[in-house]
């Protein structure tokens, strides 16, 4: 069987005399799909050697738990853009529809609950778990310098992040959304000078109607998405320059 | 796991050339590839053949040294046979094998056939390299996939017992009776309420000073480093900089609480 899909499977290499042909030309297969590190694809295109010494550098012993948080959310922020993507695909943004539209999603739509399940979820986890990697970051000082200017934009992110949670709210305007946001969008007023206007900013009218649904989604699905490429790309390069920090 | 082996750091896919080769061109590719070595193939072998291996130093110490008689080709300085080490081995065994033989360049060997260099140069750790330390790829990437599908099985766990709740639609003229943020602005929202507190002081004291004391937060979280920029960074030898952020979660927290009962 082995041989005989080894003749079938057109790529055929023969580094390895001693260990089993067919089986290894089955996995080759594979790498069409990981051939950007491994296997047939590396071969013709390098990439490994190019990457190497990113894939080879080194994590330090004393990189324990509490280090992976900043990961897991970056994962679920990726999470959310894919999720995200897929409700706007049947997401309609005026007062009139986005509730029926998120009914729809839910109950109609194949998989529908379950993305948006995951998006519901994935914003409230994200906090959760920013706010753990914040307090690592915190307790191991790895804000000091050089690092200083990261944790600025951590915290940059986690404003980003909170802008998100209150724009995503109203989208599926619901009686609490609806009236979350009423309240919320108030009390920037208390601020002397400019809470005035920054009220009006954020509700793009004097109550909280279309204009607002509109305003709330562009910064939800458009501009807060952008604004957190930059940060998190600021992020990441910084961290990348510096290294993560020491051992204690 | 702990353990560097000579796999993750060799240098794959050595550059060959014949035995035949001029010792200028070979010293041309060795400047052109940023290398400082190359294996010797037998002619027209295919694969190829390994016999010997020229470095830098034999270029020096082996033509440079031997002028006006140099040799001109690859084949006449060649070290030969090969000393090889498998994939597998540990770092460590390469340094002896390297100090045991007096060379700085081993062949190294998958299942028998060769496939990359491993060099002395190879062996001085690079940056950041600790006791224990374990290579980005393939160990470290392989704890961030478990963890990224567990984090993924944990979240369709939460999806399946507590779906994305279905409430009525908004209506602008019926007002529910319990209004109440998102969970993360819970402590804010509470915060804003407790600051009815200093209307003893006029009507306007709890809107502005609980904005105003809130307004605090974030300008603090922001520029945290530099109120707190000394170089100490172990926890028990910052315990004011700790109290701190201790008492801030504690507070964070228990406004949350009390936002969510009250
Ligand atoms: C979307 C939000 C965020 C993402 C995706 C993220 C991601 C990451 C990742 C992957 C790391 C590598 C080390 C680790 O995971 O612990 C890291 C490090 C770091 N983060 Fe974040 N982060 C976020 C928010 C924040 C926040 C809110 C802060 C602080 C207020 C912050 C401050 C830092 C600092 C100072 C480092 C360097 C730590 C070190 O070198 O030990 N980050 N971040």
């Amino acid at each position: 069987m082995g041989r005989w899909f080894g003749k079938l499977w057109p790529f055929k290499r023969e580094r390895n005399p001693d260990s089993g042909e067919g089986l290894r030309n089955v996995l080759n297969i594979a790498s069409l799909f990981t051939g950007v590190l491994y296997g047939e694809l590396d071969e013709r295109l390098d990439f490994r050697a190019a990457l190497s010494k990113a894939l080879r550098k080194p994590v330090p012993a004393h990189v324990n738990f509490w280090f992976c948080f900043g990961g897991i959310a970056f994962l679920i922020f990726l999470i959310q853009v894919v999720t995200g993507v897929a409700l706007l695909l049947y997401y309609r943004p005026t007062v009139d529809q986005a509730y029926a539209s998120v009914v729809h999603i839910t109950n109609v739509v194949p998989f529908g609950w379950l993305t948006r399940g995951f998006h519901h979820w994935g914003a409230n986890l994200i906090m959760v778990v920013v706010m753990i990697h914040a307090l690592r970051v915190f307790m191991y000082g790895a804000y000091k310098p050089p690092r200083d200017f990261n944790w600025v934009v951590g915290s940059l992110l986690m404003f980003g992040l909170l802008i998100f949670g209150f724009s995503g709210y109203l989208l599926p305007w619901n009686s609490l959304s609806y009236w979350a946001t009423v309240v919320g969008a108030e009390i920037p007023g208390a601020i002397p000078l400019i809470g005035d206007d920054l009220v009006y900013f954020i509700k793009g009218g004097d109550t909280v109607g279309q204009l607002a649904l509109t305003r709330f989604f562009a910064f939800h699905v458009v501009l807060m998405p952008l604004a957190m490429m930059v940060l998190l790309l600021m992020h990441f390069l910084m961290i990348r320059r510096l290294g993560i920090s020491g051992p204690l | 796991m702990g353990m560097m082996r000579v796999r993750d750091v060799m240098s794959d896919d050595p550059v060959s050339v014949p035995p035949g080769t001029d010792l200028v061109d070979a010293a041309r590719l060795m400047r052109r590839m940023g290398i400082r070595s190359l294996l010797v193939r037998e002619e027209h072998s295919e694969p190829p053949r390994y016999v010997g291996i020229v470095t830098g130093t034999d270029l020096a110490g082996r033509v440079l040294a031997e002028e006006p008689h140099a040799p001109v080709t690859v084949g006449e300085i060649m070290t030969f046979p090969l000393l090889t080490i498998d994939y597998n081995e540990p770092l460590r065994r390469a340094n002896e094998e390297m100090v045991r033989h007096h060379v700085r360049h081993l062949v190294v060997t998958r299942g028998g056939a060769p496939v990359a260099i491993i060099s002395a140069r190879d062996l001085l750790l690079p940056e950041e390299e600790v006791e224990g330390a374990i290579p980005f790829w393939p160990h470290h990437l392989l704890k961030e996939v478990v963890a990224a599908l567990l984090v993924i099985a944990i979240m369709l766990v939460f999806v399946w017992l507590s779906p994305a709740p279905m409430l009525e639609q908004a209506d602008p003229f019926v007002t529910p009776e319990h209004i109440k943020p998102e969970w993360y602005f819970l402590a804010a929202y509470q915060f804003l309420k407790f600051a009815e507190v200093f209307r003893f002081l006029g009507g306007w004291a709890p809107k502005m000073l609980g904005v105003g004391l809130m307004g605090i937060v974030p300008v603090l979280l922001v520029f945290f480093p530099f109120f707190d920029p000394g170089p100490e960074r172990n926890p028990r030898k910052r315990p004011v900089a700790i109290s701190f952020g201790i008492a801030c979660t504690v507070m964070f927290i228990a406004f949350t609480l009390w936002g969510h009962f009250s």
